[in-house]
């Protein structure tokens, strides 16, 4: 769901292939019949924007026909938590949780605490359980049918093959990818997979769990060591002058949270610190916590291309990212660059970025363009070393296998060398904002250049990793583990969660690739992050006793007579910890955890069906319309999520629910053949003679009603922007029915821009500027549209 | 094409054909019509020479002048028409008569030289050739030339149609009769060329008839091809009866090069000198002119029926 | 001069028989990313066809031809009432079918196209002299001839060489290789018919009764071009994919076409005789 695996992942869906040849069932729900629907056992169609009302409906399905794994969920779930009186539920508020501030639009979680103890009978009218049971209650099959489009006797049989697929003896699997997280309630898509998976016992077991499909080779890696502007290597809060973090020390406090494993924040902190700073990270100079650079707002990628539109940004370098066509709301993106002093962009091949200033279809001359555009040759992946970190939060590192070409340089180089030629500039300023950057260990060379290649200045992509890893201050050994790391800065770790990749030296974990031929988890191949672990709180494939769920099914278990958890898999869980172990109520982090709380990242080792915090737009998914929706909500009165960041802008006009200017509901998406905005399929031939022109997928019905026949041009448009492609006329898009109404959806995918060996219109132009509140993204999978006949000249 | 396709079982993949399309030209017919019509002098020629009388041998004669004349075209028109014409000599690189260009391949190599050398005997004999040319070609054995030459002359005229029926385009393959036809072609062509030399040269009357009845012969006996083969190719014969090459087929292959004789002809039984001469001229441009047609639609045609789906399912559910 | 003339026409000793290979196509596992396309264009460095969108489903590709030759194909099928529930998007990677019998290799004039020690149908590029002949005469319209004036290899025909070069290596071939759900299966032919016939029979046992094999000896496709190399599991009639029911092979019928050929020409000289020879 939210995913078309076989498509995007088509390597990765062998597995999926090879289980549904052994017996399993695989269900596709999605608006479109693609490529994995065919490959599908069961295809569900879905109106794009509807996911919560259908995962409501399957969460309300498990509860009212009693199918949920109550053992699992009344030991490993908060299940039994009660939650404070001050509690308004959406369903009792016309869609708005309590707490809601309407003109900041955003929630003050207080009121969604936790309150008094638990209640195991699960009959309190406050416990988890029976707020879980009123919020989901109006979600039927019925209401499924209307809100979803999708067929009632359809939705049941994938709530009865989920249901008869799940509990002790057999696990379900959802994944998911871009489908729902580009969306403005994104966050709570899945966090309604997660419930379901809870209430059903999937979680930490094999075959079950949430698999977040990446929507990149090594966007795990780009998370885990983050490009993300609020974050810190190891998902790490970043300072930010409005959560008050002036020290180090309140950076600590505000950040650590006393339960729960994250009660080791500081000396993960700390570590980092040193990796960074070196013997300049002193006690007495908080480890150089003030030469961070703090937060002072939301920096994120859509913000900042509204105030780079706005002519508030001086300079932008874009590494391997192309926003004229690849970001959301595309024309405002290269009218952005416009406003630029200069940009410099870093790519294999002149993007539709790097060529704005000359190729951009708005046709403006290069002299009246002032921004100063410099492009640079980068390296790909064989001409470089280097990790991938995937899906499966698998680190494989590769070796370079040829030089780049020419001038080319990897990304690792450039900023190496860039940042060593700006240590120079500022050598022996005295200036407090420049110590940062003059302290920064910065040697990355290796000992000796490698011979084989023809690049001498080329950093070690190992040495790095070897930071990643982390190592002992004193004596510079590798750290074997994140248990090693401590908070008196005796310790450096670059990615806390990456430690143990490389133990030792000469051991890059990461290297390996070598089967298992008697254990399918393979743990030698590669490194799984945190600790090689492969599947995260794998404690909860034993019961409380520390007993499988299943023998067949067995994989973290308890060995009494070892005194130790043993398994397939690495045990995500302290190795000595019995499982009747108590909670030791004045001890720190996991101490607060028995020994049957798996989940070891929470505060209360729980899993959270109710997520009392860490969640800006409430502690339970909740349908809401995306905020441009043919439609009216049909669950509540609050039309859309009231915390999704809006930019007013005379350039971002979004349409209102039902206008009917816009009738059709609009989604993006890729194919097989060729690679997100392009850069990486559209220069190649054989990619771009499989799939050359940009089109728009329509159903017979509409394209019927609107006179269009198969291969004819039409013209998409959105109060943003209108583009012209051609029709591709094909069953396998459908009109939904919303409370008996037809709507019509029409897909387009997104790859095509103005340079490569093929060009075509750019959907990204269609699309608004929105943040979701949690995570920034833009909606893009559901948006509404008009078409007609025609072309734009 | 409808705006959407809802495909049921059977019916084949969207409209795409089943074959490949032929890559020959223009130099193929060309040849076809050529190599034929030498054929076909050179074999009217031999007959008239092993069972004819003086006067008879000695006008039909002519028609090795005609063989000569056409057949040395032949083999640099194939070789243009090749994809890699410098590789020319790769055709006789193996003897594979299973392979019908092959065969066509050694039938034209040894027909060629056989019909220039039994030219040159000729023009020894009529004294167009002098001197020491003239002693070399009177050592030319005739008889062996003749024998040897008819039958690699009719195997020039009869594989080209066989070639083309053995492939798989619907309308050369599913009849078994295009090699018939093409050699009823290239015989009536033939005598016909031997038949306009005879008419210009101021044959007798009595071979201008008996000329007149052999082509007569041949066209008949070409009607009774074409016939079958348009019989047996049913819907497959679409391309050439119908649509753009239907005129040159129906007008000039079977009206000027069939019927058109055969009425001229009759027309002649009566007549003498000039009259005589004119018809007997007339009917023989119209016959190879027909000839040309009808190698010229039928290949064209040909290209057209290589990409019709429905008659290539049609062709190999048989 | 023997040696002379073989060197003139490049004719050398064939290599000695071995385990005939070909690929097993399973169409059921065929999830059409077109990798098998892309890794054999990559392999074999083979032009890119043209930029343009045919509007058939995903397939831009077409057919196989002189510069394609592995092209996956894409059937939408739905109800009429177009629930949803009974629709199928069939995919199936088409390649050459190396026959048993090949067509092409019986056209062949110049003896360019071989049967490798594989079993495989090969096309000598050094000697094949574009004569175009094996074109029409294969039923599946699989080999081309590249435009005389080309830039890829031009004037000469080519088709699928079930990657002789990596074969020669031990390797397997760039599609099969490729194919992240082995819907393309390559190894010994014996094997791989084996294989078929168990699949098939799961596949029955799973209600998949339109699934059949394509090129097996005991089917009728194989009446006269023999069993495919390379063969397929479908899961509608042949037709579907632009197979022909009965493939035909041109020998089958040559006696009868030369027997006609013949007939009409000796016709033709006992009336000329009796034309000639007759005094009136």
């Amino acid at each position: 769901m939210g995913s078309n695996m076989a498509e995007n992942h088509p390597v990765g869906f062998r597995w999926p292939m090879k289980a549904r040849e052994r017996g399993a069932t695989i269900i596709h729900v999605d608006p479109r019949f693609t490529r994995t629907s065919a490959a599908a056992n069961l295809y569900v169609p879905i109106r794009s924007g509807s996911d919560i009302a259908f995962l409501g409906g399957l969460i309300n399905y498990m509860l009212m026909h009693d199918k949920w794994f109550r053992e699992y969920v009344l030991a490993y779930t908060n299940a039994s938590t009660m939650v404070s009186d001050d509690y308004v539920d959406a369903e009792d508020n016309g869609g708005l949780f309590s707490g809601y501030d309407p003109p900041s639009r955003s929630y003050d979680s207080a009121s969604w605490a936790y309150a008094g103890p638990r209640d195991e009978t699960l009959q309190h009218p406050r416990c988890v359980f029976q707020i879980l049971k009123r919020h989901y209650a109006r979600y039927t099959p019925e209401m499924v049918e209307r809100v979803c489009g999708t067929p009632k006797d359809l939705f049941l049989q994938v709530a009865d093959i989920l249901a008869k697929n799940s509990g002790p003896e057999r696990t379900s699997a959802i994944c998911y990818a871009v489908g729902w997280t580009q969306q403005s309630y994104g966050a709570q898509i899945i966090r309604a997979a997660a419930i379901l998976q809870l209430l059903l016992g999937n979680i930490g077991r094999p075959g079950g769990g949430i698999m977040a499909l990446r929507g990149h080779a090594s966007i795990q890696g780009s998370t885990d060591v983050p490009t993300l502007f609020d974050l810190l290597p190891g998902y790490l809060p970043h300072p930010s002058v409005s959560r008050g973090d002036d020290t180090l020390e309140q950076y600590q406090r505000e950040s650590t949270v006393r339960r729960g494993y994250w009660s080791n924040l500081p000396k993960f902190i700390v570590s980092l610190l040193k990796a960074w700073y070196g013997d300049a990270a002193k006690p007495d100079n908080e480890y150089g916590f003030q030469w961070v650079p703090k937060l002072t707002g939301d920096h994120s990628h859509i913000t900042t291309s509204a105030a780079m539109a706005d002519g508030k940004v001086n300079g932008f370098v874009v590494f391997g990212q192309n926003p004229a066509n690849g970001s959301a709301h595309s024309g405002l993106q290269r009218k952005a660059l416009t406003k630029l002093d200069w940009l410099v962009a870093i790519d294999l091949y002149e993007t539709e970025t790097a060529a704005f200033w000359y190729a951009a279809p708005e046709g403006w001359k290069p002299a009246d363009i002032k921004t100063e555009v410099f492009l640079l040759p980068t390296a790909g992946p064989p001409e470089k070393d280097g990790t991938f970190t995937n899906t499966q939060r698998l680190l494989q590192f590769h070796d370079k296998a040829v030089d780049p070409p020419g001038e080319a340089r990897s990304d690792l180089w450039f900023l190496y060398h860039l940042g060593r030629r700006l240590k120079d500039l500022y050598r022996g300023s005295t200036n407090p904002r420049d110590q940062g950057l003059l302290n920064l260990t910065w040697d990355y060379l290796p000992q000796r250049p490698d011979p084989e290649w023809r690049i001498t200045d080329e950093p070690s992509a190992e040495k790095v990793l070897m930071e990643v890893n982390g190592y002992a201050v004193a004596d510079h050994e590798q750290l074997p583990d994140f248990e090693h790391l401590q908070a008196d800065g005796s310790t450096a770790c670059g990615v806390w969660i990456y430690s143990g990749v490389f133990p030792g030296p000469e051991k890059n974990m990461a290297r390996r690739r070598t089967r298992s031929l008697d254990n399918y988890v393979n743990p030698e191949w590669g490194f799984a992050w945190p600790g090689n672990r492969r599947i995260l709180y794998n404690r909860a494939s034993a019961d409380p006793a520390g007993r499988p769920w299943s023998e067949r099914k067995k994989y973290v278990w308890w060995d009494a007579a070892a005194g130790k958890w043993t398994g397939k898999d690495v045990p995500d869980f302290p190795l000595k910890k019995a499982p009747d172990t108590a909670a030791k109520e004045q001890g720190i982090g996991i101490d607060l955890h028995s020994g049957s709380d798996p989940f070891t990242l929470k505060a209360d080792g729980r899993g959270w069906l109710f997520a009392p915090s860490g969640l800006k737009d409430g502690p339970l998914p909740t349908h809401y319309e995306p905020m441009e929706s043919p439609v009216l909500n049909a669950f509540y009165e609050r039309q859309d999520s009231p915390v999704v960041k809006r930019f007013e802008r005379k350039d971002n006009v979004i349409s209102a629910p039902g206008d009917p200017r816009y009738p059709y509901v609009v989604t993006t998406y890729r194919v097989t053949e060729q690679y997100t905005s392009g850069v990486m399929s559209r220069w190649n031939g054989w990619l771009s003679e499989l799939m050359p022109e940009m089109f728009a997928e329509i159903s017979p019905e509409l394209a019927a009603e609107k006179a269009i026949t198969n291969l004819d041009w039409i013209i998409v448009s959105t109060p943003r922007n209108q583009i012209e492609c051609k029709a591709l006329v094909t069953r396998r898009m459908r009109p939904f029915r919303h409370n008996g109404k037809v709507i019509h959806e029409i897909g387009l995918p997104y790859h095509w821009g103005y340079k490569g060996l093929v060009k075509g219109a750019m959907a990204n132009d269609l699309v608004a500027l929105s943040e979701e509140p949690n995570v920034y993204i833009q909606e893009d999978k559901a948006l509404t549209c008009n078409i007609r006949k025609g072309r734009l000249r | 094409m409808p705006s959407e396709r809802l495909r049921r079982s059977g019916g084949g993949y969207y409209d795409y054909p089943v074959l490949r399309r032929p890559v020959w030209t223009w130099e193929i017919p060309l040849y076809f019509w050529l190599g034929g019509m030498a054929a076909g002098a050179y074999v009217t020629a031999s007959l008239a020479q092993t069972v004819g009388s003086a006067e008879d041998r000695r006008v039909v004669a002519d028609g090795y002048y005609l063989a000569a004349g056409a057949i040395v075209p032949c083999a640099p028109l194939l070789i243009a028409d090749l994809g890699r014409p410098e590789r020319f000599h790769h055709m006789l690189r193996i003897f594979k008569p299973l392979s019908p260009m092959n065969l066509g391949a050694w039938a034209l190599a040894g027909f060629t030289p056989l019909a220039l050398a039994r030219a040159a005997s000729h023009a020894a004999d009529t004294g167009l050739l002098r001197g020491p040319l003239r002693a070399l070609a009177q050592l030319v054995p005739r008889r062996l030339l003749e024998l040897s030459g008819s039958i690699l002359g009719l195997t020039l005229a009869g594989y080209s149609g066989v070639l083309l029926g053995a492939t798989n385009v619907p309308l050369w393959a599913k009849s078994k009769l295009l090699g018939g036809v093409f050699m009823a072609s290239a015989m009536s062509s033939g005598s016909a060329g031997v038949t306009l030399a005879a008419a210009r040269r101021g044959a007798p009357e009595t071979t201008l008839h008996r000329l007149a009845t052999l082509d007569s012969a041949a066209s008949l006996g070409e009607i009774a091809v074409l016939t079958g083969y348009l019989v047996q190719s049913g819907k497959a014969a679409r391309p050439l009866t119908t649509g753009r090459f239907s005129a040159p087929f129906w007008l000039g292959a079977i009206g000027a090069g069939t019927l058109l004789p055969l009425l001229l002809h009759r027309l002649a039984r009566r007549r003498h000198g000039h009259m005589l001469e004119f018809l007997s001229t007339v009917a023989a441009v119209c016959s190879m002119a027909g000839s040309l047609a009808l190698r010229w639609s039928v290949f064209e045609a040909g290209k057209v029926s290589a990409e019709d789906q429905g008659a290539s399912f049609d062709l190999s559910r048989g | 001069m023997i040696d002379a003339y073989k060197r003139l026409m490049n004719i050398e000793e064939p290599p000695a028989a071995k385990t005939a290979k070909g690929f097993f196509t399973d169409t059921s596992l065929c999830i059409g990313c077109k990798a098998c396309e892309v890794a054999c264009k990559q392999w074999n460095q083979l032009p890119a066809d043209g930029f343009a969108m045919t509007g058939n489903s995903y397939d831009n590709t077409g057919s196989l031809g002189a510069t394609t030759w592995r092209h996956v194909q894409f059937i939408e099928q739905a109800t009429a009432n177009g629930t949803g529930q009974e629709q199928r998007w069939l995919m199936m990677s088409d390649v050459c079918k190396h026959c048993a019998n090949a067509a092409c290799l019986e056209a062949c004039p110049t003896g360019a196209l071989v049967r490798t020690e594989y079993g495989t149908v090969y096309v000598q590029q050094d000697i094949c002299n574009g004569c175009g002949f094996c074109i029409p005469a294969c039923p599946f319209g699989v080999i081309d001839r590249t435009p005389k004036d080309g830039h890829f290899e031009a004037g000469t025909a080519h088709k699928c060489t079930l990657c002789y070069d990596r074969l020669k290596d031990d390797m397997t071939p760039a599609c099969a290789k490729s194919c992240p759900t082995a819907s393309i299966q390559f190894g010994d032919v014996e094997e791989l018919r084996a294989r078929a016939r168990r699949r098939l029979g799961e596949l029955q046992a799973r209600g998949e009764s339109k699934a059949r094999l394509y090129g097996m000896a005991e089917g009728p496709e194989a009446a006269e071009v023999g069993p495919l190399h390379a063969f397929f599991l479908l899961l509608d009639e042949p037709e579907t994919y632009n197979l022909p029911e009965v493939p035909r092979l041109p020998r089958k019928t040559m006696a009868e076409r030369y027997g006609w050929s013949a007939a009409v020409g000796v016709g033709f000289a006992l009336v000329g005789a009796l034309v000639f020879g007759g005094r009136r």
